[in-house]
């Protein structure tokens, strides 16, 4: 029973540089941390990947030999992913059950609505007892701008009202953000304070926007966690999230940190001992 | 607001469709393109799809003349979507031009219609995307037709879905938005449309729905009251591109989206440059001033009269600057700071590709 992460969001939004970030963050912290790539068209990966969709199908191929464009390429890789589930299948069971598992999935918004692979996938990985969250990627470029910000969100939203799994958004590249407009979003918390602080004058839209605002906060999906590739700490903030979610920490047995130095059996009361100096 | 307060832009009404892969974009492009030259009305068509595989309608300007999406492809070793952002801005850099064409043309025109890339989000959600968006807006009356493809939308899930992401692009892009329910040949829109006048109806259907992939929670009701706020602002008709129903109405909706641009974004962009004007004429005023200052220091005796005769005119021509030199033009033009760096940035790097090119400049 392994513990996934959906990592979805538009193209450009650093799904693939997140998950190679946190397969790091594992490497180091010698928590096993897999991806898994579900993006047929994905060039240039820059993570080990365990299993990988192009294994069985891109959509070079599907374009090349089918003679499809780039959109109907996908669909049908995508398809054809679901077709043969069992090839997923077979490559989830090979993980161990504390296994952390991150899905980088393709970008297009017609993948969860319009042609509903994604939920029918994430059904599917339900059923095989794989424990899953979503984590949507803002390009937190969107913060400078209330309008931009509302897009965001809800851009993401109507992908995940399509998925019935629990959420939570990273908002990435925050290296590139002012830190003290990280900070104050951060700090406020709020979509309504937070537009209520910007400046807004195309007042047609003001009703709806404030609105929406309240939505965001009512069902408090402004639980936006920060994120930049160049910040250590970042990761294991955003594993701490998801593992709330995915309730790896409830469930995940007390692992004794590996053996580096080679030594012979250890002492489980000190392991565990290590193991609180680790985590402190 | 009263009518008579709303300043009215001249020109002809820009109309982007955009919509979900599969919608019918280009089959209603197509469509509006026949309809058009049935009924005599001016329109000029623009596409902006570099891997449509065959667009059966002759383009005024076409992205696919300008760049080759194979040779992208080929050349910079991409796959099909970064390719589709890389032709996507290669073309950008020269939107320059192409609004040049427009404003030398717009008397002739009353509609321009746009194609946009079958990936959404290759347009509304890349820069290039909205550097463009935000050119044709600062000039024309613009305003985006969201194409819906009605038969998918049956289920209220999926329907909620793209009603929600129809919104998110209202505010990402700030323009009127008019939903544009297509293949009504093969589905009547009318069940779509009871749901959005009827939240209440909306409700009854996300109950009923028991479709495998249905999935409802307290959040899908409180969104669709969000929506119902949505649909206040949002224009919509009822076309088929297949059949060509619903196209009458469709120009009205353009019509109607114009006004609507003059109250909302139109206004925003005039006080915009308003006060850029008012900036640069303060600017022009103070170094004035500054020169005055240095000449009067420099020669005390024949001061003030040769300068101004000399600098006056610098002062006169910046504020209308758009015409001639392209660069200048963006710079006026657009209010965006980040859209222009873009823009100026972007050329560099692409020359940078060509080796003689690298090897000139560093001898030079």
């Amino acid at each position: 029973m392994p513990f996934g992460v959906l990592v979805i969001g538009p193209a450009g939004a650093g799904k693939t540089r997140f998950c190679a970030a946190l397969q790091t963050y594992g490497d180091v912290q010698s928590r096993s941390i897999h991806v898994i790539n579900l993006d047929p068209a994905a060039e240039d990966i820059p993570y080990r990947t365990d299993v990988d969709v192009r294994e069985i199908v891109t959509v070079d191929d599907a374009m090349a030999e089918l003679k499809f464009g780039p959109n109907g390429g996908l669909v049908y890789c995508m398809e054809y992913l679901l077709a043969h589930s069992e090839w997923l299948e077979e490559k989830l069971l090979a993980f161990a059950p504390e296994d952390t598992i991150l899905f980088d999935c393709p970008g297009q918004l017609e993948l969860y609505t319009h042609v509903p692979v994604m939920p029918r996938l994430v059904a599917l990985m339900q059923r095989w007892d794989t424990r899953l969250c979503v984590a949507y990627m803002m390009d937190s470029v969107s913060l400078g701008e209330p309008s931009k910000f509302i897009a965001g969100a809800l851009a993401g939203l109507s992908a995940m009202l399509q998925l019935p799994l629990p959420r939570l958004t990273v908002l990435s590249k925050t290296d590139l953000l002012a830190p003290d407009v990280l900070e104050e979003f951060l700090e406020i918390g709020s979509a309504t304070t937070f537009l209520q602080t910007c400046d807004n004058r195309n007042t047609k839209f003001l009703k709806l926007t404030t609105v929406i605002a309240n939505l965001l906060d009512d069902h408090s999906l402004l639980s936006y966690v920060p994120f930049s590739i160049h910040d250590e700490d970042s990761p294991s903030h955003v594993l701490t999230y998801a593992d709330q979610l995915t309730q790896y920490t409830d469930e995940a047995e007390v692992r004794i940190p590996r053996d580096i130095e080679g030594e012979e059996e250890e002492d489980p009361d000190t392991a565990f001992k290590a193991l609180m100096h680790h985590h402190r | 607001m009263a009518e008579g307060e709303v300043e009215r832009t001249p020109g002809p009404v820009v109309a982007l469709l955009i919509g979900m892969a599969g919608s019918g974009k280009s089959t209603l492009f197509h469509r509006i393109h026949y309809e058009a030259a049935q009924t005599g009305k001016r329109c000029y068509f623009i596409n902006l799809d570099p891997a449509a595989l065959e667009v059966p309608v002759e383009a005024n300007i076409d992205i696919r003349d300008t760049v080759d999406y194979k040779g992208v492809m080929r050349e910079y070793s991409l796959g099909p979507n970064g390719a589709i952002v890389t032709s996507l801005n290669l073309f950008a850099t020269q939107f320059g031009d192409v609004m040049d064409i427009l404003d030398e043309r717009t008397k002739e025109f009353d509609y321009i219609i746009i194609d946009t890339p079958g990936q959404i989000e290759a347009f509304t959600w890349s820069a290039s995307g909205q550097l463009i968006a935000e050119s044709l807006a600062s000039t024309l009356a613009t305003c985006v037709v969201y194409v819906v493809d009605t038969p998918r939308s049956r289920s209220p899930a999926t329907f909620m879905s793209n009603m929600v992401y129809a919104c998110s692009i209202l505010h990402k892009l700030r323009l009127p938005l008019v939903a544009a329910f297509n293949k009504i040949d093969v589905q009547p829109p009318e069940t779509c449309f009871s749901w959005m006048d009827d939240f209440e109806a909306f409700h009854v259907a996300l109950d009923e729905d028991d479709s495998s992939e249905a999935y409802v929670t307290s959040l899908h009701r409180s969104m669709s009251l969000v929506l119902d706020e949505f649909y206040r602002v949002l224009d919509r008709v009822a076309v088929s591109a297949a059949t060509g129903e619903g196209i009458d109405n469709f120009w009205a909706k353009l019509d109607a989206s114009r006004l609507l641009y003059d109250e909302t974004y139109g206004a925003e962009i005039r006080r915009k440059k308003a006060d850029y004007r008012k900036r640069h004429d303060d600017n022009v005023e103070e170094n004035m001033a500054r020169l005055r200052v240095d000449v009067a220091e420099l020669d005390p005796d024949s001061q003030p009269p040769p300068p101004p005769a000399m600098v006056a005119p610098v002062s006169n021509t910046p504020p209308r600057q758009p015409p001639p030199p392209p660069a200048a033009t963006k710079g006026a033009k657009s209010p965006d700071e980040p859209a222009v760096a873009y823009v100026r940035d972007a050329p560099p790097r692409v020359r940078t590709r060509s080796k003689q090119d690298t090897r000139a400049s560093s001898s030079s």
